[in-house]
């Protein structure tokens, strides 16, 4: 059969007869060499397709790489000859593109391998054909996206504005001539307008959150909590919101785990239907998360709800709530599913909800 | 307004946005001359005397959209910013755009303040209240 490319051959010198022998069903592609004399810096590397490496010990094979690397040779394919078949399974994790056994050598045993070989590195580069041009279609798509998302933020929002701006100036300028329906009426239809404005903006938010870089930082949970209490969360008088006090301190996505803390606050204090609201954050140490959890005294959710509630647009009551479009909780949903974690929602014994959440002890810079 | 007599130059293609303009000026009793230029060239135009009555004495403010046909806030700045004449003014962004791309891209451009259209009208008379106060307290 026909092979289109060169041979290297590195051995010791007692080993090359025995190789020169094998190698000889390609006597013009195979140059061979003496690995203990000759660098493979010094050979002639051009359409050099495979280099047969005699390997004794992993740190040969490191001396081999990193000459390889240098040399810049990554369209070699590497095959190591090793003793054992244990020793080439390990050395392919280390880099080597195939092995031969020592024992079982034969010109049919190279032959196979070599053919193997090359059939694994085409499928190597279909699949990064593929890979690079998957990536690029996302990139299309990722800069279409932003483009429509700027659209929709700018352009749907400027005629709500005039809706809303128009029917103030009617009522402004009607004055005393304007009754009592009327006035109703462009209050309502104010409202609407807020309420779609509202909607895109959670919309926007919620396919923004994905595209946004969160940078890793040290976060001492109780402060951020404290924070987010104190300067971020409308707590109406006679609330209380208790923080259980081994809340952990950690390297992570910051702003993301505020924004989930955010709105399942806001969602508890918004939801409830007393006065002497408590709420409560708890934190539980697993192997891989810590699993928080926000509960409240509040009325509860119907347990056939518990999955609908994360559904994006989804809300339990109906009515135009300028604060309440659906989007708050699949946005905590999304967060939490980005970072690797997971939410749910348990009903209370006195009849409030707990939402829990997974979140990762452990998060890769993207 | 005391002191030296100020005009202020509006840069804006919605006709209902310049109508918002003008109204919470009324409101708050801002009586300065407002001209208005629906895009970026027309705006260079007026500030230039190109083809058009120059705006003289140039204006205490510039209020710029970002979003316009022709040549849009981003790329009026650039110009502005380039002639030796015209980059003292002051600027403020006044935009329906929250895009952080487009704040951060502004604030490159030695702008005053970048401020988000608010949708209710009473807002709106409430920022351009604060705006007033503030230029009201810078030199010029």
């Amino acid at each position: 059969m026909e092979i289109p490319i060169n041979f290297l051959v590195a051995d010791s010198q007692k080993n090359l007869p025995e190789m020169i022998a094998l190698f000889s069903i390609f006597p013009a592609q195979t140059t061979l060499i003496d690995s203990n004399l000759t660098p493979i810096s010094a050979i002639n590397k051009d359409s050099l397709g495979f280099i047969i490496f005699s390997c004794n010990t992993a740190k040969d094979f490191e001396s081999l790489l990193s000459a390889y690397v240098r040399e810049s040779l990554l369209a070699v394919s590497i095959i190591v000859v090793v003793n054992t078949v244990e020793e080439g399974e390990e050395l392919l994790d280390f880099g080597a593109n195939n092995y031969l056994v020592k024992n079982l050598i034969s010109r049919e045993a190279i032959l196979q391998v070599v053919n193997a070989t090359i059939r694994i590195k085409s499928l190597k580069e279909s699949l990064e054909n593929t890979k690079l041009s998957n990536k690029k279609y996302i990139e299309k798509l990722t800069k279409e996206f932003d483009q429509f998302t700027y659209i929709i933020s700018h352009d749907l929002r400027a005629p709500l504005r005039a809706i809303s701006s128009l029917s103030e100036w009617i009522e402004e300028d009607l004055a005393g001539s304007v009754n009592v329906e009327t006035r109703k009426n462009l209050v309502l239809l104010r409202e609407r307008a807020k309420f779609s404005s509202v909607l895109i903006d959670g919309v926007l938010k919620y396919s923004r959150v994905s595209r946004t870089n969160s940078s890793i930082e040290f976060v001492n949970v109780t402060d951020l909590l404290n924070d987010l209490i104190y300067l971020k969360i409308d707590k109406p008088v006679g609330y209380s919101i208790e923080i259980e006090p081994n809340m952990p301190k950690f390297y992570t996505q910051s702003e993301r785990l505020e924004q989930v803390f955010w709105q399942l606050l806001k969602n508890a204090i918004q939801f409830h239907d007393r006065c002497d609201g408590v709420i409560k954050i708890l934190v539980r140490e697993q192997e891989n998360f810590y699993r928080f959890t926000v509960s409240d005294n509040g009325p509860g959710i119907a347990s056939e709800l518990h999955q609908k509630i994360f559904e994006i647009f989804y809300t339990v009551q109906k009515n135009v709530r300028t604060d309440s479009v659906g989007i708050g909780l699949a946005l905590v949903k999304k967060i939490v599913e980005l970072v690797g974690g997971s939410v749910w929602v348990e009903s209370n014994s006195d009849g409030g909800s707990a939402f829990h959440f997974l979140w990762p002890k452990c998060l890769q810079n993207n | 307004m005391v002191g030296r007599s100020r005009s202020i130059l509006l840069v804006e293609d919605d006709c209902i946005d310049v109508m918002n303009v003008q109204r919470a000026f009324k409101k708050n009793n801002i009586n300065d001359p407002l001209h208005v230029a629906n895009d970026g060239v027309e705006a260079l135009a007026k500030l230039r005397g190109e083809g058009t009555d120059k705006i003289t004495p140039s204006p205490r403010l510039i209020i710029l959209d970002i979003n316009m046909p022709k040549m849009g806030g981003l790329e009026f700045l650039e110009e502005l910013r380039k002639d030796n004449q015209l980059r003292y003014l002051t600027v403020v962004i006044l935009t329906t755009s929250n895009d952080e791309r487009d704040i951060k891209a502004a604030y490159q451009y030695n702008i005053a303040g970048y401020i988000v259209k608010p949708v209710c009208f009473e807002e709106f008379v409430k920022t351009i209240k604060v705006l007033n106060d503030y230029l009201s307290l810078c030199e010029w």
